[in-house]
């Protein structure tokens, strides 16, 4: 038997104000509708993002790039970390925190670059989502363990692998903790903690409780986010304006508001480094020119300006608990 | 065209009530018989209000009219960039369209490189006449339209105003009159660059990351208004937080007239006035306030990364 079966009998949905928090569920929607717009278009290749996507919708150009950027600087880490060359990386688990509905998972397994233990964590109305699709898409349970088990009413998965986990990222020690460990998570072993737009709705006291575990008890872990930054500047305010009028409230915004202090949080609680870039210095910096050429000739991109405006208010964050995992390789792809 | 009937349509399309479909294939009939005779180098006499991209916003274009003087009062000169992005693509530009119509010496539409067919595909346009119409038959009849637009404007012999900037196979203004324009936007060539190139702090040509078009620098500019004996270029299609940007020792501005484009970045928007003696003032306006915008069916929010 799984041990992850005994952690808890019922299904966890989430704790707080029921409302808000599915608004906040429904930012999965966003996210894989924009990846499958990037996808069936060319720039990125996500066989299985379709899967998830009920009502495919064509992204403006400078959206697309934007999700190709995105998502080359989540893979490209997730691909380095999956072919690690130390003896431990026979070891190394990835945990990604709000996974919604990320095909990460299946692109790893699909190029047969699996880790030792992945672990996804997000509400369990997500999750139940999540799981069904997966049960009803050959393409994707293929890809799933042989030794998986569907528990907690359909909300969860688990196997030695692989484990769609549901929790409260609010209730990090009491909720997400337990789970981890029935699920075989191993806290000596390398660890990468993946966070694509989830921290940032958190109150910054949550999503620190999450950060200071880690530093805690993972001598070896290192953690990518990728989150809003810059509220203040008029483009912000209007961010922050138009998302709130979708009850959108990002929370981690205004403690953490620009590269400098997303990158300081990590150093001030105990982390050993972190680098900070916005989405538009890693589009420019961070992927090859034949990458962008190729992209270039997928759609006129008529809309600099403002794909730089935007981008500037993103960052990836990278930030390491030792030296084994150098802050600085996030660049070095 | 009844007098009457035009200025019943004007009204409907200024409360941003579309026009019926045989209406508006009647004023496309009639602009496109003003355009036709119009050249490619239109000239325009000051005193005229300049204005960039508008994309559709269409309260933003009341709020434009609010600022600078209704049409006819005012005489305007649009840089081209009516539709896509925008909410209200379609009755942006038939508004403008049925302006043109009715006062054609008091309005003046330049071609800019969102009117396309192949950009309105993708930026908006084209999707909005299916809800509003049932079908893209109108939307073939407004492409027809912007075949005949012209291409540049010449105020007072001194100020040339085109939607994007020069173009490194055009060194006269005579070279742009002869220019077949009617036709779909190229990928390449004078009218290409016309709609599509950029200034930049650069000497020479570059490359643009447009995929259309060319970067030109300030020794360009300086070299073709000698040529030609012009005093400024002004052009429309790059945001400019501040609403208005000037270059190269003030011969190049940059006018952009969309606030808070496309109901994300938070920008200013501006209008050039040019009086008699082409002294020129800016005029700066913000986002039409959001109760004055009516409350569309189902407006959906602009888009970011979630």
């Amino acid at each position: 038997m799984n041990p992850g079966a005994t952690a808890t009998a019922a299904p966890v949905f989430s704790a707080g104000n029921r409302d808000d928090d599915h608004i906040v569920q429904e930012t999965s929607t966003d996210a894989s509708t924009s990846r499958e717009s990037a996808s069936r278009l060319g720039y990125i290749n996500d066989p299985f993002i379709k899967h998830f996507v009920r009502n495919p919708q064509r992204r403006a150009p400078l959206i697309n790039r934007g999700t190709y950027a995105r998502f080359h600087g989540v893979q490209s880490t997730l691909q380095r970390f999956a072919s690690l060359p130390q003896a431990s990386s026979s070891k190394n688990q990835v945990v990604v925190l709000g996974s919604g509905f990320d095909t990460s998972y299946f692109l790893l397994a699909a190029k047969n670059q699996r880790v030792a233990r992945y672990f996804e964590i997000d509400f369990a109305e997500i999750n139940a989502k999540k799981a069904a699709t997966i049960y009803r898409k050959p393409a994707l349970k293929s890809l799933l363990p042989k030794d998986t088990e569907v528990k907690c009413g359909g909300t969860e998965l688990h196997s030695a692998r692989y484990c769609l986990l549901s929790a409260d990222l609010r209730c990090f020690r009491d909720q997400v903790v337990p789970k981890l460990l029935a699920g075989g998570f191993d806290c000596s072993a390398p660890t990468l903690f993946i966070s694509e737009c989830v921290l940032i709705y958190l109150d910054p006291k949550h999503s620190d409780a999450i950060l200071d575990w880690i530093t805690e008890q993972i001598p070896d872990a290192a953690i990518l986010t990728y989150e809003q930054i810059l509220p203040n500047d008029r483009f912000g305010r209007m961010m922050i304006e138009n998302l709130r009028s979708r009850q959108l409230e990002l929370r981690g915004l205004i403690a953490y508001p620009d590269l400098e202090s997303t990158r300081s949080r990590f150093v001030s609680r105990g982390w050993k480094s972190a680098f900070a870039i916005d989405l538009f210095d890693y589009h420019q910096k961070c992927i090859d020119q034949e990458e962008l050429a190729r992209i270039a000739k997928i759609e006129f991109m008529d809309e600099w300006e403002e794909f730089s405006l935007l981008t500037k208010h993103y960052a990836f964050t990278f930030a390491c608990t030792s030296d084994s995992q150098s802050s600085t390789a996030f660049v070095q792809n | 065209m009844v007098q009457s009937d035009l200025d019943r349509q004007i009204e409907q399309l200024r409360r941003c009530e579309i026009i019926t479909e045989s209406e508006v294939k009647e004023l496309c009939n009639k602009a496109r018989e003003i355009f036709i005779e119009e050249s490619n180098v239109q000239r325009v006499d000051a005193p005229v209000t300049i204005c960039g991209d508008i994309h559709g916003q269409f309260y933003d274009l009341q709020e434009l009219f609010t600022v600078g003087g209704e049409c006819p009062d005012t005489n305007y000169l649009f840089m081209g960039d009516f539709v896509d992005r925008g909410f209200y693509s379609v009755e942006t530009f038939l508004l403008l369209l049925a302006l043109k119509v009715r006062y054609p010496d008091r309005i003046s539409l330049l071609r800019g490189n969102h009117e396309s067919r192949q950009i309105t595909q993708v930026y908006g346009f084209y999707d909005q006449f299916m809800p509003k119409y049932g079908s893209a038959n109108v939307w073939r009849n407004c492409c027809e339209v912007f075949d005949y637009m012209s291409l540049v404007a010449i105020i007072d012999d001194k100020i040339l105003c085109v939607h994007g900037g020069l173009s490194p196979v055009i060194n006269t203004v005579d070279q742009i009159r002869t220019i077949d324009r009617k036709q779909e936007v190229p990928h390449e060539g004078a009218m290409c660059d016309l709609l599509w190139s950029d200034p930049e702090d650069i000497s020479g040509w570059g490359l643009s990351p447009r995929g259309a078009g060319y970067l030109f620098g300030g020794d360009v500019v300086r070299s073709f208004l000698h040529t030609n004996n012009l005093d400024l270029i002004a052009r429309a299609p790059q945001l400019v937080m501040e609403g208005f940007k000037h270059m190269f020792d003030k011969t190049c501005v940059t006018v952009w007239s969309a606030p808070n484009y496309c109901y994300r970045c938070g920008n200013v928007a501006a209008i050039l006035e040019f009086d008699e003696n082409l002294a020129s003032n800016f005029k700066i306006f913000e986002a039409a306030p959001q109760e004055a915008r009516g409350t569309p069916a189902k407006k959906p929010a602009p888009d970011y990364f979630l």
